[in-house]
């Protein structure tokens, strides 16, 4: 605070980079080796900015797991320092209690249920069929659950699965699963970093009410040629990078296939379904221009498909299945000053799903898809060490395809009536971290947020047509958010948390879990935008030197304007979605325990929470609370990571949670010759529990090889004590059952009994360390 | 570089003793689910048709049933229920349907009267009761709204539909199956006039019960007003094992019936639920209630313009 007062200060600022491949850090700390209490972080692109009165001071630079450097600086002028810091061990005493500032980020950040997962971390977990997965990863936070049977949709504090924000590279993806969301679809080598926002959601993000999953993607190495890559079972990725002009222009691109259906191929030769095949594939890229030292150009792409190719020929049918996401960011950071960064962003992203087929005469497709084209600038200013401000604008203009059906019988040709609606969504936000004094600290800030529906459309309420541009319907949003710390004792600190959200973009999905098929839906004249206001209180501590991390969060949302398809909705693809939709409300609340051991050969995490998410609708049993699909009142997860010697490393993980709820039937009745289903009350019922452990190891035959290329094998095993989770029930009549009494049966299929694993991944580099 | 062959190599056996183990491992087992124990619901099933080939306007009553039953000796549901005072109303004109119990019937006029509405024979161990109008006092008619009041156990149900204005099937051809010799497909060529309306189409082969795969009702939001050729399915038996090159193809010398209905929406809403229903217990199904046009209870009191069309394969 004091040096707030003082008339003129000094600015010293610069980028932190991993000296080994010149990518910045983000969140990498940078303070006063005397006041640990006075510095700043780098931000998302890896600048920072402190500004002191004229002296000399010893300034430490430190990011978890590199190696810390201090500096003597005399700031009797602005200075600008661009610093590289290294991975590896290290003795000294001063970096060693540097290294610590990095570790009470824990008990020190102001921002609440702020979670960042280094890829380095992920990768050692155990993986489905050894897939390394960045949104499995995540689930084993607490707060966050899986939902269903090794599947990469999540959902955080009682939320659906659409009220999560997933960013790459600022990129909104709107589906982030392949393979029926068995799989997500960030390949973790492109991946720099990823951040968990569950709780206070800054001002700087919006449109979504429960999460943020900001995943960025590497920038590529701007020192040497770097090639890296792994063969798996069901896929293989490579990924390459350097520089293209020295410290000036780098690149990386990444892809990943899956080969199972290729390698099945040869057993499908001259039987029913020769020519049947699915892979999946991704495709990341990216490319940075540091054109000088205030302006640096980003361009980044993702483009990723499924695609089942069905052929049955002796009856002439075949259809194609297509779907996936692209996305393509293009950024431009620029320096006014060394205290004030600018971002520009132009945005593009879309999700199309195809299904495209025919028989003898006759032919279809359904498509459905979600296209936004969107601007922002966000400007980042570092007044002095006490405050960052920042503020930013955002323009995005969507197009919603709903399922769009067309069919042709000989000459014929048939189309649903269905119209790709359109809306504008805006966003201003001004947010401030202030460190009030060594103690308090808020983040606080505002954002408010429009949307306009706008024509060609046709109301579904009275009929009016609008053209294009027509606005149809504005809604308007005041979205104040909240976070403050108050820090006691050695290490501990209690913070709160107060966020109001609103979204304006809606899935709503028929099934237990999402599906490629699924459509989003703006809001419109009948649908109104969710709300959520999401309140929370935690304690953190930290024990033994740092050495363990805990906290315990408490949460309550009450959220308005929720959406679900009404009891009797059948899909039918004529029908416009917004019609099929019921509105209600919903809250949710419980308390998340996390306990981390973050140093040493043996470490990881317990999280367990305890928690309860429910909904009301007036048109679903007059209103009752009932459980909301997305309820798991128990839900622990056990992350343990154990470096045996450098050649070989092991992982292990366990899931114990709740039961999926679901509605049970109350009875059958018998009308025209068939058993038919007669349902109770809504999700009054609970599957089984859910529990599973997985193991993998790792080993690198030469871990401290000066060779330019490298190996190392990863063995994993999933589900090691092959519990049977159901992955779905059905009934089916019972084989005895008499005409005159039938009886059902009731049968739960398993998908994923003890599945190993064992990938190798290997790595070339220009030159060595 | 030399060792990524030999991964290589590896892996690919192992993805496919992969594929095995994933096969093999997963599994079905018996599951015995929550269920709510809730007191059991007049279930309605009564229709009105009109038509040359129509059935004269007749009710069953019915109740839910617990899903699984305890005890030594498994209960019948209760299906067919005698005791009710049912009518039916048009246009304010009373018409109240006889109460006509199997156990009352000449054996030969009982199974008749089973084979009639599609019901197998060992019903006729159960004294059944239906509610028809067997003076034929009901001239049901194209474009007339009915209603149905039921007194049941001290309680009023009703129900009430409209019989819609039929459109016929314009032809019906039989298609030789290139490489699959003795199978045929059939197709339909038909004409929708403009406007919604609701079909249902079901198929009997040699006598089996009319049926249809998975949805055997349509709206028309897809093809109004348009004339266009359909395939037409023969049902599959799902108990039986399927031969996906022939599944859906009629054998020659197959005897194909085909009942060809138009529907109110209501009546439409109903089957479309219901059938949605029985085929979506898939892996991300949720559940879906049927939606019913019975006031005080579940079921349907469908009214229908109804025709069959009868094809040999040859």
């Amino acid at each position: 605070m004091q040096f707030a007062l003082i008339a003129h200060n000094y600015t010293l600022s610069g980028y932190v980079k991993d000296q080994t491949n010149g990518e910045t850090l983000i969140g990498a700390t940078v303070f006063l080796s005397s006041d640990q209490g006075t510095g700043t972080a780098t931000n998302a692109y890896g600048f920072y900015s402190l500004s002191l009165p004229k002296g000399t001071y010893k300034v430490t630079y430190a990011y978890l797991g590199f190696k810390p450097q201090s500096f003597e600086i005399n700031l009797d002028e602005d200075v600008e320092l661009d610093v590289e810091l290294n991975d590896g061990v290290f003795m000294d005493e001063v970096i060693v209690s540097a290294e610590k500032e990095d570790e009470k980020k824990n008990f020190e950040s102001t921002q609440m249920g702020t979670l960042e997962l280094p890829v380095e971390e992920i990768k050692k977990l155990p993986a489905l069929m050894g897939e390394v997965d960045v949104l499995k990863s995540i689930q084993l936070l607490p707060g966050v659950m899986s939902s269903g049977e090794g599947n990469a949709g999540f959902y955080v504090r009682g939320g659906g699965p659409d009220q999560n924000l997933v960013l790459l590279d600022e990129a909104l993806v709107y589906n982030s699963g392949h393979l029926l969301g068995f799989f997500s679809v960030f390949n973790a080598d492109a991946i720099k970093n990823t951040t968990l926002i569950k709780g206070g959601m800054p001002a700087n993000y919006g449109g979504r009410l429960s999460s943020v999953v900001d995943v960025q993607m590497k920038e590529g190495n701007n020192k040497f040629l770097e090639a890296e890559g792994g063969i798996g079972l069901i896929s293989s990725r490579f990924t390459v990078q350097g520089p293209i002009l020295k410290d000036k222009i780098s690149f990386i691109a990444s892809a990943r296939r899956t080969y199972v259906g290729d390698l099945i191929q040869p057993f499908l030769e001259g039987g029913n379904f020769e020519g049947t095949n699915y892979f999946f594939y991704d495709l990341n890229t990216k490319i940075n221009y540091k054109v000088n030292k205030n302006n640096r150009l980003f361009l980044s792409g993702y483009f990723g498909r499924d695609v089942l190719n069905f052929s049955q020929p002796a009856r002439d049918f075949v259809f194609d299945l297509p779907y996936g996401n692209s996305t393509l960011t293009a950024r431009w950071n620029h320096l006014f000053s060394n205290k004030l960064f600018m971002n520009v962003t132009g945005i593009y992203n879309d999700y199309q799903f195809e299904f495209d087929g025919g028989q003898d005469q006759f032919s279809f497709k359904l498509f459905s898809g979600v296209r936004d084209y969107g601007a922002k600038v966000d400007f980042d200013y570092f007044p002095n060490p006490d405050h960052l401000i920042k503020v930013g604008i955002n323009s995005t203009y969507h197009e919603l395809v709903p399922n769009t059906a067309s069919a042709t019988s000989g000459d014929v040709d048939f189309e649903t009536d269905q119209n790709p609606k359109y809306a504008i969504e805006n966003a201003i936000y001004a947010k401030d971290e202030w460190k009030i004094n060594s103690r308090l600290s808020i983040d606080y800030g505002v954002r408010f947020s429009t949307f306009t529906q706008i024509g060609p459309y046709t109301s579904n309420i009275d009929g009016t047509v609008y053209d294009r541009w027509d606005p149809v319907i504005t809604y308007t949003g005041l979205e104040p958010r909240f976070s403050g710390k108050y820090s006691f004792g050695k290490s501990q600190s209690v913070k709160l948390g107060v966020t109001r959200t609103n979204q304006y973009i809606h899935l709503v999905s028929n099934s237990s879990s999402t599906l490629p098929t699924d459509v989003w839906s703006p809001s419109t004249e009948r649908v109104k935008p969710q709300i959520g206001l999401q309140y929370a209180i935690g304690y953190f501590k930290n024990f033994r030197d740092n050495m363990y991390e805990t906290s315990i969060e408490v949460y309550y949302k009450d959220l308005q304007n929720q959406l679900d398809y009404s009891e009797t909705s059948v899909n039918e693809l004529g029908a416009d979605e917004e019609l099929k939709f019921i509105s209600g409300i919903g809250r949710a609340y419980g308390i998340e325990f996390f306990l981390k051991k973050a140093k040493g050969d043996f470490n990881g995490w317990i999280g367990y929470t305890l928690s309860r998410s429910e909904r009301s609708f007036n048109d679903i049993e007059d209103g009752r609370w009932y459980p909301a699909v997305y309820d798991r009142p128990h839900d622990l997860s056990v992350v343990m990571n154990y470096a045996i010697s450098p050649k070989w490393e092991c992982s292990g993980v366990f899931i114990y949670g709740s039961g999926q709820s679901y509605t049970p039937l109350s009875g059958l009745f018998f009308l025209e010759n068939s058993l038919n289903f007669f349902y109770g009350p809504r999700n009054s019922a609970r599957l089984p529990d859910y529990h599973r452990a997985d193991l993998s190891v790792t080993y690198t035959p030469k871990p401290n090889s000066d060779k330019r290329f490298s190996g190392s094998w990863s063995f994993g095993i999933y589900n090691i004590y092959n519990r049977k989770n159901p992955f779905f029930t059905f009934f089916e009549e019972a084989p005895n059952s008499l005409p005159t009494a039938p009886q059902l049966e009731s049968f739960k299929i398993t998908i994923f009994p003890l599945i190993p694993s064992i990938t190798y991944n290997y790595k070339w580099r220009q030159k060595t360390k | 570089m030399t060792s990524i062959p030999k991964a290589v190599s590896k892996i690919k056996n192992l993805s496919l003793l992969l594929i095995v183990v994933i096969f093999l491992g997963s599994c079905q087992e018996v599951f015995v689910p929550d269920y709510a124990d809730d007191p059991p619901t007049v279930v309605i099933e009564g229709y009105i048709q009109a038509g040359e080939d129509a059935i004269p306007p007749y009710v069953t009553i019915g109740k839910t049933y617990p899903l699984f039953q305890t005890g030594d000796e498994i209960q019948g549901p209760e299906l067919f229920l005698g005791g009710a005072f049912v009518t039916v109303i048009h246009n304010g004109q009373i018409y109240p349907l006889t109460e006509i119990c199997t156990a009352n019937l000449d054996p030969v006029l009982a199974e008749q009267t089973l084979d009639l509405i599609g019901l197998d024979s060992l019903f006729l161990e159960q004294d059944l009761c239906f509610y028809i109008d067997v003076n034929q006092s009901i001239v049901p008619s194209e474009g007339e709204s009915y209603d149905l009041r039921v007194v049941f156990e001290g309680e009023e149900i009703t129900a009430s539909t409209t019989i819609p204005t039929f459109v016929p099937i314009d032809s019906l051809k039989v298609l030789d199956q290139l490489g699959i010799p003795n199978f045929r497909s059939m197709n339909a060529f038909f004409t929708d006039p403009l406007g919604p309306n609701f079909y249902r189409l079901r198929v009997s082969v040699d006598g089996s019960p009319f049926a249809a795969d998975f949805s055997s009702v349509t709206d028309d939001v897809f093809f109004d007003g348009k004339a266009f050729d359909f395939p037409v399915p023969k049902p599959v038996d799902f108990t039986m094992e399927i031969d996906p090159n022939t599944a859906g193809l009629f054998e020659v010398s197959d005897t194909a019936r085909l009942e060809w209905q138009l529907l109110d929406e209501d009546h439409f809403d109903f089957w479309n639920t219901i059938e949605f229903a029985r085929a979506n217990q898939g892996p991300f199904a949720s559940y879906s209630r049927a939606k019913s046009n019975i006031e005080g209870g579940i079921g349907i009191w469908g009214g229908s313009a109804i025709k069959y069309y009868e094809v040999i394969i040859e």
